[in-house]
């Protein structure tokens, strides 16, 4: 496999989520591109924590916001509230590690991004607001 | 999974161990194509754990202040409905109570909880900071634990009135209709009526609710009462009513940040209230309140952690950088020193994106 694709089934009916989620599967490409290189130079892994620091601070808030706008209950809220809380204390770890000269600590990112972030919580936990999103619900 | 999954290139997707709930999630990769072959040859040393957080003492008070934050909007939605009767009281004074535990155990989380909240209703935040403050001037002027509960009772429901057109008042933009200005002329002496309904008979609680639109030149409402006649707890309520308002944002303005709601509480309002009062309040929750938005000489923008000795130096901790990219991980600067002092406060709606980054400061 040489890029991360989006698919339809990671749609949560909404336009702007969909397309921050995007930016996940772009920060993965990003990632994968400079673990495949023979050496990875500290600077351009740099932007890797940047594009994850941008995507936090754009998506975190706003799909907080939006799903308490469509009716989603106040516990599953703060139960997803949480679960951001939570990936993003793992993802500072992993930095923290990164700026103290472990750079092999990228290779860990990986099933991080892709395993925990994209199939657990955009593939799995996200998937539970989408009958509010679309008032199926 | 019971092993670890690869690309082909020999980059690790997945970690044995992995745990994939839903059949959707399986799906997912198999369409994917990750699920390639694994064998002996790509089993990589095992690394050390990732170090994980570790829950302090110290943050428990803003988490506090989040569930209270709860519980006080389920109390006003019971009111609302009228779904509460005998129950009301005691819901008050359980979330007078864990107020003051809040601020006794860590007076910075509980601050800056409710300085950091964007999007809980008016309603519940500034009665729940007016409380706060209450608490924390009372402490100030020596009052007794227990006698600082009715106080904070006071802070909590002092715009019960209100709460029906709350929703309304806060996404008005256009001038009050003639009935809407009655009952907000109205609403200290309702509100006094509808607690002693609720069952409330504590004279401090109902006299400082009844009161708190009081002003010290007698231009206040209901009863223009002015000077000594306005006893000390509705004088601390009234200041404490009147910064929390000031600090959030309004439909006809927006929030001030705090630095300005003092400067204008002292000057503007200096005939009106107690200055003294102004100026403990001020001395407790600092110049830079915990929570509050700082921008540094060396072009950061940062958050208050915690007050110092210094009032002008807190603690606080950078979460945007000077070309304005956000940073993950924020940084501890200390703004006593030449590069990182604080040139002035910037509101917080201008970085709301950031807000899950900062509550992790306080939620680790």
């Amino acid at each position: 496999m040489d890029r991360f694709e989006w698919k339809a089934e990671y749609s949560v009916d909404d336009a702007t989520l969909d397309a921050q989620h995007q930016e996940m599967i772009a920060i993965i490409n990003e990632l994968a591109d400079q673990l495949r290189r023979p050496d990875v130079s500290a600077t351009a892994a740099r932007d890797v924590f940047d594009r994850l620091a941008a995507y936090v601070t754009s998506h975190f808030s706003y799909e907080e916001g939006r799903i308490a706008d469509a009716g989603y209950p106040l516990e599953s809220i703060a139960a997803h509230r949480a679960e951001h809380n939570k990936i993003l204390r793992q993802v500072q770890d992993f930095e923290q590690l990164f700026e103290s000269g472990d750079v092999a600590v990228l290779q860990q990112l990986m099933p991080f991004l892709y395993g925990e972030w994209l199939i657990l919580h955009i593939c799995g936990t996200d998937k539970d607001y989408v009958p509010y999103i679309t008032g199926a619900h | 999974m019971p092993y670890a999954v690869y690309d082909a290139g020999g980059m690790l997707l997945l970690k044995a161990g992995f745990v994939i709930n839903t059949e959707k999630q399986r799906d997912v990769l198999i369409e994917n194509g990750s699920y390639v072959s694994v064998d002996a040859a790509h089993a990589k040393p095992a690394r050390p754990n990732l170090p994980t957080p570790t829950v302090t003492e110290e943050h428990n008070s803003f988490e506090m202040f989040d569930l209270l934050k709860v519980r006080l909007k389920r109390t006003f939605d019971l009111y609302k409905t009228g779904g509460l009767s005998d129950d009301f009281v005691p819901r008050i004074e359980g979330i007078a109570l864990t107020v003051q535990e809040a601020c006794t155990h860590d007076t910075d989380s509980a601050l800056a909880n409710l300085h950091l909240d964007y999007d809980s209703s008016y309603a519940v935040v500034h009665h729940l900071q007016a409380a706060m403050l209450c608490e924390l001037i009372g402490k100030k002027l020596g009052v007794p634990d227990d006698s600082r509960l009715p106080l904070i009772k006071a802070g909590l429901t002092h715009d019960i009135a209100l709460l029906d057109i709350q929703d309304i008042l806060d996404r008005q933009t256009t001038p009050l209709m003639p009935l809407q200005r009655e009952r907000i002329n109205a609403h200290p002496g309702d509100s006094e009526g509808i607690l002693g309904k609720l069952g409330v008979r504590e004279k401090t609680w109902l006299d400082a609710v009844r009161h708190h639109h009081e002003r010290l030149d007698g231009s206040g409402y209901p009863d223009h009462a002015a000077g000594p006649a306005i006893a000390l707890p509705t004088r601390v309520l009234a200041i404490a009513d009147i910064y929390s308002a000031m600090v959030r944002d309004r439909p006809y303005r927006k929030a001030m940040v705090s630095t300005e709601a003092m400067r204008k509480l002292m000057h503007e309002q200096g005939e009106q209230t107690d200055s003294r009062l102004i100026g403990m309040m001020i001395k407790e929750i600092g110049v830079f309140p915990p929570g509050a938005i700082v921008r540094l000489t060396n072009g950061e923008i940062a958050v208050v952690k915690k007050r110092t000795a210094n009032t002008a130096c807190p603690q606080v901790y950078s979460f945007i950088k000077p070309s304005g990219m956000p940073m993950l991980t924020p940084q501890p600067r200390d703004t006593a020193q030449e590069g990182y002092r604080i040139e002035g406060m910037v509101p917080f709606s201008n970085y709301r994106g950031s807000v899950v980054v900062l509550r992790g400061l306080w939620n680790r």
